[in-house]
């Protein structure tokens, strides 16, 4: 995307031929001048086309009326004022968010979120990483498939930490887990499901960048189309959850 | 993060609620979309390429955090949706309260619309992107952006009976 000053479709020589678009570009000031004032003399001219320019101008003017500001001070100020302040000068984003302990604990998905910086910034494209095959489980990701509460992060001691995202039911009853691990900048996500010969990984995929790009590891495509190839519906609730757990 | 960089953020932080809000339609996990937003801009802060708006940059990273979000919302209750709740209406009539309930129109077209199309329309008419800026923010060409836009706006003109 070059990003350049829209032209417009069609030119001088078809002037019947002003598409909705090229209006458009007109009412949101994106035309290059001299287009602009060309098109301007001719919709002058044309009540039609002013009909029809209208509608663009008018549904911007009625949107911008949605851009009211709320009043007082956001309450989001003050922690970003602590995040820049000389005297938190090791200040990470991350003490930042653990000086919020009261939202995160009301949204523990989001704490898991957050603190593994998972999803990828504005930085560009998504490249794969280049890994290993991973499906093996340790030890501590087995007891946290066995017993970790969705929501909920686990230490792995040096293999960094685990956060089990939700678990479902596949359509043959199967019960699947899907989690998370991090280590510095590795991540892992993972889908296991508990068949008869114990925990299985049914996809992962590994990000070596602080999940900028994740490459899939074991199985194809998404842990979303995983999950959905398990003919999973929605995920068990907390108390659905417990009772599989216990099982 | 130096101190204008987080000047610059809480001078934006009542579009990033608005666009959290638009994207969300929830007021809970609008403010929780903004923290999380925040959170990450202070620790990617060197990301950030002065050269560019800051806004589109945020943007971009609260649509990535919502994406990612929706993913694991999977396991959430249920919440109200704020069009769901309709205020009630003071009775007493006059250029203001005609204003606000042209308001609450437009709000609710636009709640009926597709999310792509209410996308594009938030972000250029309401946000002030450029269409190049929302394109970047979406990761879709420009061109797109413009049929979208288009088709959104021509709907909601249809719909308040615009003519």
């Amino acid at each position: 995307m070059s990003g350049g000053t829209y032209t417009g479709k069609g030119g001088e020589d078809e002037p019947m031929q002003i598409d909705d678009e090229t209006l458009m570009a007109l009412a949101d000031g994106e035309l290059d001048p001299l287009r602009a004032g060309e098109l301007r003399q001719q919709i002058a001219a044309d009540p039609e086309l002013q009909a029809r320019l209208f509608r663009f101008e008018e549904t911007r003017r009625l949107l911008a009326g949605l851009r009211k500001d709320q009043e007082g001070p956001d309450p989001l100020a003050a922690m970003i004022r602590a995040a820049a302040a000389p005297s938190v000068a090791n200040g990470t984003a991350e003490e930042a968010a653990r000086r919020q302990p009261a939202n995160l604990n009301r949204r523990p998905w989001l704490a898991a979120a957050a603190s593994a910086a998972l999803v990828a910034i504005g930085l560009g494209w998504w490249q794969w990483a280049d890994t290993p095959a991973a499906g093996q489980f340790s030890p501590g990701e087995i007891a946290a498939l066995e017993r970790l509460p969705s929501g909920q992060a686990q230490s792995l001691g040096d293999a960094g930490e685990l956060t089990m995202i939700a678990s479902f039911r596949a359509a043959d009853g199967t019960l699947c887990r899907e989690y998370e691990t991090s280590h510095q900048d590795r991540l892992r996500m993972v889908l296991a499901c508990h068949d008869a010969g114990g925990w299985a990984a049914r996809f992962v995929a590994v990000s070596e960048d602080a999940g900028q790009a994740y490459r899939p590891a074991s199985g194809e495509g998404s842990i979303d189309e995983a999950i959905a190839a398990t003919g999973a519906q929605a995920p068990l609730s907390p108390d659905e959850e417990a009772a599989a757990l216990a099982e | 993060m130096d101190a204008a960089f987080g000047e610059a953020m809480i001078a934006l932080l009542p579009n990033l609620r608005r666009y959290a809000l638009s994207l969300t339609r929830r007021h809970d996990q609008a403010d929780d979309l903004v923290q999380q937003t925040v959170e990450r801009a202070i620790a990617h802060a060197a990301s950030y390429d002065p050269s560019q708006r800051l806004e589109p940059w945020l943007f971009r990273i609260m649509r990535n955090g919502f994406i990612d979000q929706t993913r694991r919302r999977r396991s959430a209750g249920t919440e109200v949706d704020i069009h769901e709740m309709p205020e009630a209406l003071p009775t007493d009539p006059g250029a203001a309260i005609e204003a606000r309930l042209m308001l609450r129109s437009v709000e609710a077209v636009m709640a009926e619309l597709p999310a792509e199309q209410r996308e594009v329309l938030h972000l250029v008419c309401v946000e002030e992107m450029s269409y190049a800026e929302t394109a970047r923010i979406l990761d879709i060409p420009q061109g797109t952006v413009m049929s979208r836009l288009s088709r959104a706006r021509l709907a909601l003109a249809e719909r308040l009976g615009i003519k």
